[in-house]
């Protein structure tokens, strides 16, 4: 292999190795920490953020962001219970479908502002989680929608087959999709090279605005779909449901190393980047940690993992 | 010119980066400042010309195209098998005019023809479609023309990743077939497909920009200074690339800013000033002076010189 | 280029915020149907000028081209810090506004040296450290409360009894901070920065004390903001959403006032009527007797307006290649 290869799977293997090094740690605190059941449950709490990430690393690959996280999780766990309330419990199996669509037609709207009009995309969807918590703001405070979790939401999110969570399962297939789609197809090359250089991808005959725009779609449709099996696993959807997951869905896609700035990415760092967070936060809360400390964590987290793997090249003139 | 001899006081020559001589005003004639401006070792460097290209079916016709304050009433006829040169000096509205054909451009005005057919390219992959098949070499291969922390394979099917996917899914197989195939084509020395393009020397990056565009199989390419900032060798082998395409039934539209390349390359040469076709030079009419008395757009009327672009 | 014409164009942005404000403005009043009393002006000034101190904060990181997305949490650490040291006597009270100020300028500096020397993008060094300063607001306040010595509420009151005092503070502000530096060559420096690094880097600039001073400052007003929110509140407050909708709020306001996120055009005057603006809005859905649950969704979709309006031009930009990223 070369050179280059090996330096982008270092960080991977840093974060892997951190990953076991807090498992071993928590051990030597509880033992209960390397039990196997801890360990699924620790894999289902943190397929949530996992599916999340694995949208979001594609639009970061991109050289862009998206800030709507929180408000795009909350609308999907909303809609996926609310449908029930629409169209009567028959239709309930209708909700993560709902959940994928929503997310879909809000990251649209991020999409076309970024591609099209060329806006920012932080301010972009800033300013698109704003509006969109406004709807669900309105929404809930007028018709009080049904927010209690249907069968099939707590089917997907809590039900094991020979003991692994369906979450988990989700997430895996998430991650497959994610995985084959940049490394399989022209929709990953393009992806990758217009992180890099949209300014060359353009010319090169590629209709970049279409790939950013699915892109965005793409992500929308996780983050939904990640707030239908969180509301799920916490048995309602509720306001605010998705604040928690913005910082750590990005720390944990910077954490592998997959730059900010749009470069190269593997999947890999991104689960390692998921599970090391997840295990974090676990540890964290049972070491009774105040609220405030993971807060500082994270950022602390991001602005290291920055300064070693992602640091903004020089633009020299 | 005449600025230069009615300002200068020291007037010094370049060329390809090269300082060529300094000397002070009325020491050397205008012709010994052409002379110094050209140089004289071009002939051999050149493939030999085919010169039976003058009867074929055109590839691009482009009739009285403008855009802006930077082109204006342009017609231009590339014929298949033929390499037409675009001549004058830089920032006459030939980058331009190579963006425009691509489909760059938003404005535009006049008729563009590919293969006799009315076409309108409103992007560059519009312009890569099988009906136009048209591709640009870019003139800044590290900017425009690769994304250097990619691999030179992935650079290198950037543009024809699509066809070796037919299902959705990339045939790695037919990838590394067309890779070994243009390393083959234009010898492009790498020790790996899989190494980031910018590792590579100047003259292979450009090798790499070229056979990025040579798998789209274009029956028209375009060429901004594809020359610039590489050694004699490698340009040579450009060149007698450039003849074998055309030879092989390629439209080529070459813009360059050495006119030993003009002469040596192209079957014809059409010169612009000001955004304006002044001048189109073929056969004999190629010398060195012709070109440079178009370039400044002298042989029309001495007193009525057009206003230049910028 | 010279003479009005061209000082109407150049201050456009600014000029239709003001003329913005006073037109929502004047709605408020009629509507309203009090008149303009006192009690009035000063709700909106002291709401408006809130917003203002923090907007014209974002204003210097965005005019050299960044953001700061740690500005509201810089807002709500100062705040908590304020709710805890302005007590007991007047030279305490003293010295616990120097120690907010420093701290603001602490944010500021932090945040520069990331993107400065760390040549971290500013988005993620900034939306990191607004994550820590969140978790210090916390720390030091983690239910909302604080005694506050009520004579630091001097400053929600009226000068003369006629002049909010708020309002005398963001004419300091912009008398004594803003115009001093829009003249000085730091301050041109960060304009030109954001028009275009590598011409500023050519021309001589100090390049990297532009950008570092320009988040120092943005901590600095941070930071009095925060000073003259406890001021208000006699409490200190860590709280996530306040800090959210401020930073949001502030690049809207930005984005009213004319400034150009890509940098380099556009002033803190500006980013004034557009914070004022914003404020307005929630006035305004309050005559017109329209559900407060809604002024998240009008704020987002002023800012989204905000930003479309400015990027009109991509779309008819002659020349296609004109506005994508280079590769950076």
């Amino acid at each position: 292999m070369t050179p280059v290869l090996r330096a982008a799977d270092r960080p991977v293997l840093i974060a892997f190795g951190f990953v076991v090094l807090l498992i071993i740690l928590g051990g030597l605190y509880n033992p209960q920490f390397l039990s196997a059941f801890y360990l699924l449950q620790q894999l289902q709490v943190a397929s949530f953020l996992g599916i999340i990430a694995s949208g979001l690393m594609v639009v970061i690959l991109l050289g862009h962001i998206d800030l709507s996280i929180p408000w795009v999780v909350t609308i999907g766990g909303m809609t996926a219970t609310a449908a029930t309330g629409w169209w009567g419990e028959p239709f309930a199996w209708l909700g993560p479908l709902v959940a994928i669509a929503s997310g879909s037609v809000i990251r649209l709207a991020n999409g076309l502002g970024v591609a099209l009009l060329r806006i920012p995309s932080m301010v972009f969807t800033l300013g698109m989680n704003a509006v969109v918590q406004g709807i669900v703001v309105m929404y809930t405070g007028a018709n009080a929608p049904v927010d209690r979790a249907t069968p099939i939401l707590k089917w997907l999110a809590v039900h094991e087959t020979f003991h692994v969570p369906h979450a988990a399962i989700v997430w895996a297939i998430f991650g497959l999709l994610v995985v084959l789609m940049l490394g399989r197809t022209p929709f990953g090359r393009y992806v990758c090279a217009i992180g890099n250089s949209e300014r060359v991808t353009y010319p090169s005959g590629v209709n970049t605005r279409s790939i950013l725009i699915a892109a965005f779609i793409a992500s929308g449709a996780c983050s939904a779909f990640s707030g239908a099996v969180l509301a799920g696993y916490a048995g309602k959807a509720y306001q605010a449901m998705g604040d928690p997951y913005l910082l750590p869905a990005i720390a944990a896609v910077v954490l592998r190393g997959t730059s900010i700035l749009g470069e190269s990415g593997s999947y890999p760092g991104t689960i390692a980047g998921v599970i090391l967070i997840t295990v974090l936060d676990s540890i964290l809360s049972v070491a009774q940690i105040p609220e405030a400390a993971p807060q500082i964590i994270y950022g602390a987290i991001i602005i290291g993992m920055m300064l070693v793997y992602g640091r903004a090249r020089r633009t020299e003139g | 010119m005449r600025e230069i001899t009615a300002f200068a006081d020291i007037c010094s020559v370049f060329r390809n980066g090269r300082h060529v001589a300094s000397f002070s005003r009325g020491a050397r004639s205008g012709d010994e400042i052409v002379e110094l401006m050209i140089g004289r070792d071009y002939k051999d460097v050149y493939p030999d010309k085919s010169g039976h290209a003058a009867s074929a079916k055109p590839v691009l016709e482009v009739k009285g195209l403008s855009w802006g304050d930077c082109l204006s009433g342009i017609d231009l006829t590339v014929r298949k098998g033929e390499i037409v040169g675009l001549g004058g000096l830089d920032g006459q509205g030939q980058r331009e005019l190579l963006l425009s054909l691509f489909g760059v451009l938003r404005g535009l005005q006049g008729e563009i023809k590919i293969g006799g057919e009315p076409r309108s390219i409103g992007s560059p992959r519009g312009a890569k479609r099988r009906s136009v098949a048209m591709a640009l070499i870019p003139e800044d291969r590290k900017t425009e023309g690769l994304v250097l922390p990619l691999t030179v394979r992935e650079n290198i099917c950037l543009a024809s990743i699509g066809r070796l996917a037919p299902a959705g899914f990339i045939r790695k197989r037919e990838e590394k077939r067309a890779v070994d195939e243009a390393f083959q084509m234009l010898s492009i020395h790498a020790n790996s497909a899989d190494l980031p393009v910018g590792t590579l020397s100047d003259g292979n990056q450009q090798k790499v920009v070229i056979a990025k565009w040579l798998l789209t199989e274009a029956r028209l390419i375009l060429l901004n200074d594809p020359t610039r900032g590489i050694d004699v060798g490698r340009k040579q082998q450009i060149y007698r690339l450039l003849r074998k395409l055309a030879d092989g039934g390629t439209g080529i539209l070459l813009y360059t800013t050495d006119y030993a390349e003009l002469i040596g390359c192209c079957d014809r040469v059409v010169m612009l000033y000001g955004g304006r076709v002044v001048r189109e030079l073929q056969g004999d009419e190629l010398s060195e002076s012709n070109i440079l008395a178009a370039s400044l757009n002298l042989s029309e009327s001495e007193t009525a010189v057009g206003e230049p672009a910028d | 280029m010279n003479g009005p014409r061209f000082w109407l164009t150049r201050n456009s942005g600014a000029i239709f915020a003001f003329v913005l404000f006073v037109a929502m403005f004047v709605i408020y009043i009629v509507k309203n149907g009090v008149g303009l009393r006192m009690g009035l002006v000063m709700a909106v000034a002291n709401k408006g000028v809130l917003l203002a101190l923090v907007a014209i904060a974002q204003t210097l990181p965005v005019l050299t081209g960044g953001l700061d997305l740690s500005v509201g949490m810089t807002f709500v650490l100062t705040n908590c810090l304020a709710s805890a040291l302005l007590n007991g006597p007047p030279w305490m009270i003293a010295l616990g506004v120097i120690a907010v100020m420093l701290t603001g300028v602490i944010c500021g500096a932090i945040n520069g040296a990331l993107i400065v020397y760390g040549r971290l993008q500013p988005i993620i060094a900034t939306l990191a450290t607004s994550a820590i300063f969140y978790g210090l607001a916390l720390t030091i306040r983690p239910i909302p409360g604080g005694t506050i010595d009520p004579v630091v509420s001097i400053l929600t009151t009226q000068l003369f009894g006629v002049i909010p005092t708020s309002l005398v503070v963001l004419l300091a502000v912009v008398l004594i901070v803003w115009v001093p530096f829009q003249l000085s060559m730091t301050g041109r420096g960060c304009y030109a920065v954001g028009s275009s690094e590598s011409a500023a880097r050519m021309t001589g600039i100090n390049i990297q004390r532009s950008r570092l001073t320009a988040y120092i400052l943005c901590g600095l007003l941070a930071s009095l903001a925060g000073l003259l929110l406890t001021a208000m509140t006699l409490s200190g407050d860590a709280s996530v959403s306040s800090g959210g909708t401020y930073t949001l709020s502030s690049i809207a306001a930005v984005v009213i006032g004319g400034t150009s996120l890509m940098g380099g055009t556009g002033g803190a005057i500006g980013s004034i009527f557009g914070a004022f603006v914003l404020r307005n809005v929630s006035d305004l859905l309050f005559v017109f007797d329209i559900d407060p649950l809604v002024e998240p969704f009008i704020q987002g979709l002023i800012l989204l307006a905000a930003v479309s309006l400015g990027s009109v031009r991509v779309l008819r930009a002659p020349n296609r290649l004109q506005f994508l990223g280079v590769g950076r």
